[in-house]
């Protein structure tokens, strides 16, 4: 009889162990596994020494500041440049705001129609030079003919750079 | 294993004198319960009450009835292991051990057929037990040979001859409290080692999980500051390809230009009329003399082009052809 109570208070101690004391070893298991992948990942950022300077990288110059250039203000800064960079390649013919644009992201899109006349070196170093302005400049619509009298082309484009509101 | 098995005392060869043999044909082979072979075998015993041990082979049933209590778990009988010496010859023979009794075997196409013994030599019951058998072969064993023929027989037990000759009782009602009475004890620790083990297995574990928390906390208090900072360097990148994206989609048409004049500078057979780009269209107006689709292949090996076709070919008069093509140009991230 001894036995038997032995035996069963043995079996009920084991039931109750595995049921309700007994932890998820597989899940220990994955904890270990995350904890050993996260403190892997975190020796490697350290690795790779990383500075705030390296990081933080100032884009501020690749748009018109909305802080210190209103959308007109902004928009005549961008004339002003195009007009500085096309003194003496291109004849500007005429240059048209477009329409105030909406915010609806982050940054505005100041268009500007162009019209202009010059050589086909002169419309590249035209180019050559919005670009390496620190501000992005893009061109949408395009169009090229030649003008048979002079031997120039004319062109016709929609400059676009960009204004950030924040 | 007979030596072991006498050893710890569980075996008992019964010898001949104390055993009655009888052999029983079977239709087919099967195995009979204890109550069956009472019923069916018991008429032949000469004792009241016997134990009975059973051979099956074949379609032959070898029973051996004896009236000792023996409590050895098993019990061979003496004939049993000399006819399984003898039977080796395969000769059909009436075997005659001369040991302080005669003990006589018959054997026939490998079967015993009888084993019984004899006080002394008599050749009138010999002669019988040949003629009712039909064997006419005679071997005569001395003590000595009878002697080295059980020592062999018992060097050569089988688990096969252990089987069949167990006296094992399992009584169902009793080997529940058996099993408990025995095993209660063994159960009882082994629960409590696989306890310990698997508690300690857990600890372990635990512990190397504090110790991982404890040292990813260490390089990730390191990292904190430049975390941070690569937070706000994704942030800033993923915008700028949002806006790249979004803004910067297609080829400029500066460079599209560039490669026009390419091609159409080392042709002097061709000039450029009219060049107009919206979004990824481009339409190219080519004044020339030559073949449209010489142009065509030209225009088509220009890397930013996706595909160009002829829209028209127009003659004005006293001058040369204008070919118009449309062109589609290719996304950025395409080229």
């Amino acid at each position: 009889m001894t036995k038997v109570l032995v035996l069963l208070i043995a079996l009920i101690i084991y039931t109750n162990y595995e049921n309700y004391i007994k932890q998820d070893t597989a899940k220990l298991h994955r904890k270990i596994l995350n904890l050993e992948t996260n403190i892997a990942r975190e020796i490697d950022i350290a690795k790779q020494h990383h500075t705030k300077e390296s990081l933080l990288l100032d884009y501020s110059k690749l748009t018109f500041d909305g802080k210190k250039y209103s959308y007109s203000q902004a928009m005549g800064e961008m004339q002003n440049q195009l007009a500085s960079s096309a003194k003496d390649l291109c004849d500007v013919k005429q240059m048209k705001w477009a329409q105030v644009p909406s915010r609806d992201v982050w940054y505005d899109k100041l268009r500007m129609n162009v019209s202009l006349s010059c050589s086909p070196n002169n419309l590249i170093k035209l180019t050559n030079s919005l670009k390496n302005k620190p501000t992005i400049y893009n061109v949408e619509n395009f169009r090229v003919t030649q003008d048979t009298r002079k031997s120039l082309l004319n062109i016709t484009i929609q400059l676009v750079a960009f204004r950030r509101h924040k | 294993m007979y030596r072991v098995l006498s050893k710890y005392n569980l075996i008992t060869v019964l010898p001949f004198i104390d055993t009655f043999f009888h052999s029983a044909q079977l239709q087919k082979k099967v195995k009979l319960s204890k109550e069956l072979l009472k019923i069916n075998y018991l008429k032949y015993s000469p004792f009241i009450n016997p134990n009975i041990m059973t051979v099956t082979s074949d379609e032959q049933l070898m029973l051996w009835f004896y009236s000792k209590k023996i409590e050895t778990p098993i019990v061979i009988p003496e004939s049993y292991l000399l006819f399984k010496e003898l039977s080796k010859s395969k000769q059909d023979a009436i075997y005659i051990i001369h040991d302080t009794i005669i003990k006589i075997l018959v054997i026939k196409e490998s079967r015993l057929i009888s084993a019984f013994t004899l006080n002394s030599i008599d050749e009138n019951s010999i002669l019988l037990s040949m003629d009712e058998y039909h064997i006419s072969k005679r071997v005569d064993i001395q003590i000595q040979e009878y002697q080295t023929l059980q020592q062999s027989s018992l060097q050569k037990l089988t688990f096969s001859d252990l089987y069949h000759f167990n006296q094992l009782n399992f009584d169902r009602n009793t080997l529940l409290p058996k099993f408990i009475e025995h095993a209660s004890y063994p159960i009882t620790a082994l629960i409590v080692f696989a306890i310990l083990v698997s508690y300690t297995q857990e600890k372990m574990l635990t512990s190397e999980i504090e110790n991982l928390k404890a040292s990813y906390d260490i390089e990730k208090t390191k990292n904190q500051e430049i975390k941070i900072f690569i937070k706000e360097h994704n942030k800033e990148v993923k915008k700028w390809q949002n806006f790249v994206q979004k803004e910067l989609t297609y080829v400029g048409p500066i460079t599209l230009l560039t490669s026009l004049y390419d091609i159409f500078d080392e042709d002097k057979k061709a000039h450029l009329v009219d060049v107009s780009i919206n979004g990824n269209k481009m339409l190219v107006k080519l004044a020339t003399d030559e073949n449209p689709v010489v142009f065509l292949n030209k225009l088509n090996s220009i890397k930013y082009i996706s595909s160009v076709i002829i829209q028209n070919t127009f003659k004005p008069r006293d001058s040369m052809k204008i070919i118009s093509y449309d062109i589609e140009i290719k996304m950025l991230k395409d080229v």
